[in-house]
């Protein structure tokens, strides 16, 4: 009887240790190339939840972390198109969609397909993007490469400055994680 | 034209020339690498700040963003990555605290000890898992 009880208590146990990974400081980046201009941004710190058991993807980043060479750069980008102290945030709340073709245990590198909402300058639209996940022994690692579209996300950008600012921003999520303790 | 008229015609043109050399370059200046050459706007405990975040996000976003703080706070842990520093400010009991980015040129890693007490300096950007702050400086 004890030893049922033990066997069923570890067979509980592992299945529940399907780990939760966390990063605080990934990487988010954007890129806009016009024969006029070329525009870029870095984010460090970025903060996600990956959930190994179900797939759960939650990334949040702050839009005043983003940080530009020029400072007149930064100040148009927050107070004029992205309009951050309304809309401090953008967030993605999705799922690893291909899960079951991903073995968090065994090291290496997947293809990882996503799919979910996408919220930016208080817009949200509905995403699926296509990435990379390295397993590296107890860290995680996610890449992706993509384009978004500022008007998808009502962000004005006025006539005068048009052709400065890509059509579509080149958009890097580089992510670490690591097991949530 | 006579000699004096010419001389402030040509006055004038240098003086407008300089004049658009300095908007120009005012316009393109680089962003600063850290708030340390600016005054703190507010002084307070990092934890204090914490609390204030986790208990009313909202009105702690309209009290602190945008703001330069200063704060005092222990070093739970530093992370030293390829251009920049993160220092971590938070109490053992607590369950959130204040990332601090640093410029990798704004700090010495080497001289900041897990568990002491420091005082930094930096813009406050928002709460996601914890307070954070950019372009720090240490006080």
């Amino acid at each position: 009887m004890k030893a049922t009880i033990v066997i069923l208590f570890i067979a509980l146990t592992s299945s529940l240790s399907a780990q939760k990974y966390v990063s605080k400081n990934g990487q988010i980046s954007f890129f806009s190339h016009t024969p006029l201009e070329d525009i870029e941004a870095q984010n460090n710190q970025a903060a996600s939840i990956l959930d190994a058991s179900n797939g759960d993807l939650v990334i949040n980043v702050l839009v005043k972390s983003f940080v530009f060479k020029k400072a007149l750069m930064q100040e148009h980008f927050n107070e004029n198109y992205m309009e951050s102290d309304k809309f401090p945030k953008a967030t993605f709340k999705g799922k690893i969609t291909n899960l079951s073709t991903i073995d968090f245990k065994k090291d290496g590198t997947y293809p990882a397909e996503v799919a979910g909402d996408l919220t930016i300058h208080g817009e949200t639209k509905q995403v699926t993007q296509k990435g990379s996940l390295l397993v590296k022994g107890n860290t995680i690692t996610i890449t992706s490469s993509f384009p978004l579209v500022p008007q998808d996300y009502a962000i004005k950008i006025p006539g005068l400055v048009e052709n400065k600012i890509a059509k579509e921003i080149e958009t890097k999520v580089d992510i670490t994680y690591n097991p949530f303790q | 034209m006579t000699r004096s008229k010419t001389t402030y015609l040509i006055a004038g043109l240098v003086v407008i020339a300089v004049v658009i050399l300095l908007a120009w370059k005012w316009a393109f200046r680089p962003s600063e690498s850290s708030v340390g050459s600016h005054k703190a706007e507010i002084s307070m405990q990092a934890s204090d700040l914490v609390m204030e975040f986790t208990t009313n996000e909202e009105s702690a976003n309209s009290k602190y963003l945008n703001k330069i703080i200063e704060l005092k706070g222990i070093v739970n842990a530093v992370e030293v990555k390829d251009q920049e520093v993160t220092v971590y400010l938070r109490k053992e009991k607590d369950l959130s605290g204040v990332l601090c980015s640093f410029d990798k040129t704004a700090i010495d890693p080497a001289v900041i000890k897990k568990g002491e007490e420091i005082t930094i300096k930096g813009l406050c950007s928002g709460y996601l898992m914890d307070v954070v702050f950019n372009k720090c400086a240490i006080e």
